[in-house]
């Protein structure tokens, strides 16, 4: 039996926070995807919600039914038995692969070029460069929907715009640093647009709400114009932000 | 549908309930009350559940036209409320009527109140909550993270009865912060506080910081001297509900209700919720101070507020239920009651009520209204009522009546009988020396010194005189009336003169007003139960003393029959009264 090291902090008077390793890869992502599920189901009401991130867990408990002493031990549970069969587990949990249609283009992707040129890429190149990994759900947040994907292979990785833009349309696919996301609704954003996705990312109607969660594995596809518009997309939503 | 217009929507209003909790991993964060304590209060005065939805008002300055009949209650920061300008206090249940105007202006002392109403307002959930998070375009009346704005209709249901709670003052919580003053904000050391040498630590728990201008439902920043982490950015981890972020600039960030789920700047620790109530009630430039505790103590504090919250609650505003009470006991006013009732100083059961629950010793009650060859059954029913309720509270009742209600009595009541042409008053007040007299539909003498029906006609050949008890008893007197030719009329001589009847001009004490007498001592016992604090109006069976009055002949006294009637009120008015009397109590 393996007793593994864990990293557990206080975090608040009803948080505790543990943390698996001090950088994210997708071996984390899905180590975390696991964990979470197993401390979600051994802490049941008492758990109030959970926070799976890059490379920690917040687990917020309810402090009228449980302790933080009781909290850690069903952490350190969990971690072991994850440890013990991580590898079954992780093949159980459902870490699925969640395909994601994308119109690149220079009209989709107002940055688009610009990247390409300071990668001295093409712009195709760029496109089958985003689109040649399969990336993990790292974390989901900043706003509702959106998952933080890595991550981004190191020669099309672009820094945040200098002025972020005011409006960023819903479906906006984009780079920032190694990371990637798809804007799940318009916002204010400084990361590079690349091209626009049809797929809601987030539907507060739909079931599940979100069509990935953190740990997930994500691949985006290449789509025409007239697929994207056939798929719900819109690109008059874009218009004047080029 | 049933609710509150807006007139006027207010600086910032937003719907709040508990929150928005299980849905973190779609990146929503909770919302909810920034003052967490005045949000329960709100709720708890209007008997409402723990979650159900109110509006948070920051700083003041909305005005609400109500459609509905119901109660609603203001807690948390002071603020001048008004109803159709006329001021009420916070803290309080309050009754609203269709077309009232609700007013709240600005907070004098602290920042945010909450408006809750019985029953919650009835607004459709998102993700399980109704808490509009005006950043996530998520909740409040639309669902759309709209704050409230003129024009919205915030629906709720009708309430017709409810206790008049109020929170008194020594439970409430105290969001004083003034520019002389200092909230200590306690602190659960956590996250990367090992990031921050002992030194930082010293200098961030020893000195004062100002809440900054930018203060708002994600997070307060602070002003003061900066803080610095061994180590810069780290990766983006989940914040709970306080934690003080420390971003490049060093300014402290205590992240709040609206914060944002994951975030990459250090965090040293996280504030006690319960000292979170006191910074939303902060202005701008007020001071805070940190204070570093352990989770073991942060346990013990969260436990000992659900204790004491349990412990202590709101409790029935007497004047307030006395006023009520008053109200209701005149509302049909089939004998001009209401009418007269402006000449009694508002208070009178209250009064009455203090004076029952401070008597020790021996009660005579005086009642029997003769009909006839017998009596009629108003008055008795309230005898009886006052009996068993001053033989709970420890002291002696005897029922002092003339025949042949006293044959009756007799057989279940400790009974002292009088006569119409035997004056024995002197010597029954010196062997019981009473210490209360309490006279309940009992004939009084008019100017003439004779005793007259509500029709007029003479009917002191078969009166016995309880008015000499009255004038000369040396105990507090209490009267109980509902023509005004019963003992106590006395006290309000002019306003019967618009009457149509031969009023009484004996007086007494305390006069109480009813529509039908038997009422004012149900309604009476509803104050005695607040100040007992114990429900003097349960197992109250109208049927059954009724029966016991009309086996012994009772009729009624407007129809003279002998029905189980009062009044010509059936018994499942008055049972269903009690019942009204109990709500108000708080029972």
């Amino acid at each position: 039996m393996i007793n593994p090291t864990i990293n557990i902090s206080v975090a608040g008077e009803n948080s505790l926070i543990l943390y698996l390793a001090d950088n994210a890869d997708s071996k984390v992502a899905a180590q975390i995807q696991s964990v979470t599920a197993l401390i979600t189901a051994n802490l049941g009401p008492m758990l109030i919600d959970i926070i799976p991130s890059y490379a920690s867990i917040l687990v917020i408990y309810d402090a009228h039914l449980t302790d933080h002493f009781a909290v850690y031990k069903e952490i350190q549970k969990a971690m072991t038995i994850h440890a013990n069969s991580g590898d079954i587990l992780a093949s159980k949990v459902d870490s699925k692969l969640v395909k994601l249609p994308v119109y690149y283009g220079t009209d989709s992707g107002p940055d688009l070029e610009n990247l390409a040129s300071n990668a001295r890429l093409s712009v195709e190149e760029v496109i089958n460069i985003h689109q040649s990994i399969e990336y993990r759900v790292y974390a989901i947040g900043f706003a509702p929907g959106f998952a933080y994907l890595g991550e981004v292979d190191e020669r099309i990785a672009a820094p945040r715009l200098s002025t972020p833009r005011q409006r960023v349309p819903r479906g906006a696919v984009a780079i920032a640093d190694r990371q990637t996301a798809v804007y799940p609704s318009i916002s204010p954003g400084g990361w590079n647009l690349i091209g626009l996705c049809p797929t809601l990312m987030f539907d507060p109607n739909a079931e599940p709400t979100m069509p990935v969660k953190t740990g997930d594995r994500v691949q985006f596809e290449s789509i025409d114009e007239q697929t994207f518009i056939k798929l719900g997309g819109d690109l008059s939503s874009f218009g004047d932000l080029k | 549908m049933t609710g509150f217009k807006v007139i006027q929507p207010g600086l910032l209003c937003l719907i709040q309930d508990a929150g928005r909790f299980g849905q973190h991993h779609v990146g929503l964060t909770v919302g909810g009350p920034s003052d967490r304590d005045s949000f329960k209060w709100a709720n708890h005065l209007c008997s409402n559940s723990e979650n159900s939805a109110v509006i948070e008002i920051t700083v003041g300055g909305i005005v609400l036209e109500s459609s509905v009949e119901t109660f609603f209650a203001v807690t948390g920061a002071s603020v001048p409320l008004t109803i159709n300008k006329i001021p009420h206090s916070t803290w309080t249940l309050h009754k609203v009527n269709i077309g009232d105007r609700i007013e709240i202006g600005f907070a004098t002392v602290g920042s945010r109140c909450y408006l809750s109403v019985a029953g919650g307002f009835d607004i459709a959930p998102v993700f399980g909550s109704c808490s509009t998070v005006t950043r996530e375009s998520i909740g409040g009346l639309h669902g759309d993270g709209r704050p409230i704005e003129a024009g919205d209709y915030l629906p709720c249901s009708s309430s017709l009865l409810a206790a008049p709670r109020c929170l008194p003052k020594e439970i409430r919580p105290v969001h004083v912060g003034t520019a002389q003053s200092i909230t200590v904000l306690r602190v659960i050391l956590g996250y990367q506080q090992n990031q921050f040498t002992e030194q930082q630590k010293r200098l961030f728990f020893g000195s004062e910081y100002a809440v900054s201008e930018r203060n708002d439902r994600m997070g307060a920043r602070l002003i003061g001297p900066s803080i610095k982490p061994s180590a810069g950015g780290i990766l983006s981890e989940g914040i709970c509900l306080g934690a003080i972020q420390i971003p490049a600039d060093g300014q402290p960030i205590i992240l709040l209700q609206d914060r944002q789920t994951i975030g990459g700047y250090p965090k040293i620790g996280s504030v006690l919720s319960l000292d979170l109530d006191k910074l939303a009630q902060l202005p701008t430039h007020s001071l805070v101070k940190f204070e570093s505790i352990s989770i073991e103590e942060a346990h013990n504090l969260l436990h000992l507020a659900k204790a004491q919250q349990q412990r202590k609650g709101p409790i029935v505003d007497i004047n307030l239920l006395s006023e009520q009470v008053e109200r209701l006991m005149v509302t049909s006013n089939p004998r001009g009651m209401q009418t007269v009732s402006t000449a009694i100083q508002p208070g009178s059961y209250k009064r009455a009520a203090e004076t029952i629950v401070a008597c020790k010793g021996t009660v005579f009650i005086g009642t029997g209204f003769p009909v006839r060859d017998t009596f009629e059954t108003d008055g008795p029913v309230g005898a009886i009522a006052l009996y068993h309720a001053i033989k709970r509270l420890g002291g002696n009742p005897i029922m002092v009546c003339d025949a042949p209600l006293a044959k009756l009595f007799e057989k279940s009541f400790t009974t002292q009988e009088i006569h119409f042409d035997l004056d024995e008053t002197q010597s029954i007040l010196e062997r019981h020396n009473p210490s209360l007299i309490i006279s309940i539909e009992r004939p009084g003498q008019a100017v003439d010194g004779r005793y007259y029906n509500m029709r007029g006609v003479d009917i002191s050949e078969r009166c016995a005189n309880f008015d000499r008890f009255m004038s000369l008893a040396t105990c507090p007197t209490i009267a109980i009336g509902d023509g005004g030719n019963e003992i106590g009329m006395g006290n309000i001589g002019d306003a019967l003169a618009k009457l149509d009847i031969q009023p009484s001009t004996t007086t007494c004490d305390e006069l109480l007003l009813a529509d039908i007498s038997n009422w004012a001592a149900h309604g009476l016992l509803a104050l005695v139960s607040v100040l007992v604090e114990e429900d003097m109006l349960s197992n109250w069976d109208n049927d059954a003393v009724l029966t016991f009055l009309s086996d012994g002949g009772s009729v009624d006294g407007v129809t003279g029959e002998n029905t189980l009637t009062e009044d010509s009120v059936a018994s499942s008015v008055s049972q269903r009264l009690v019942k009204d009397l109990q709500i108000l109590s708080g029972f």
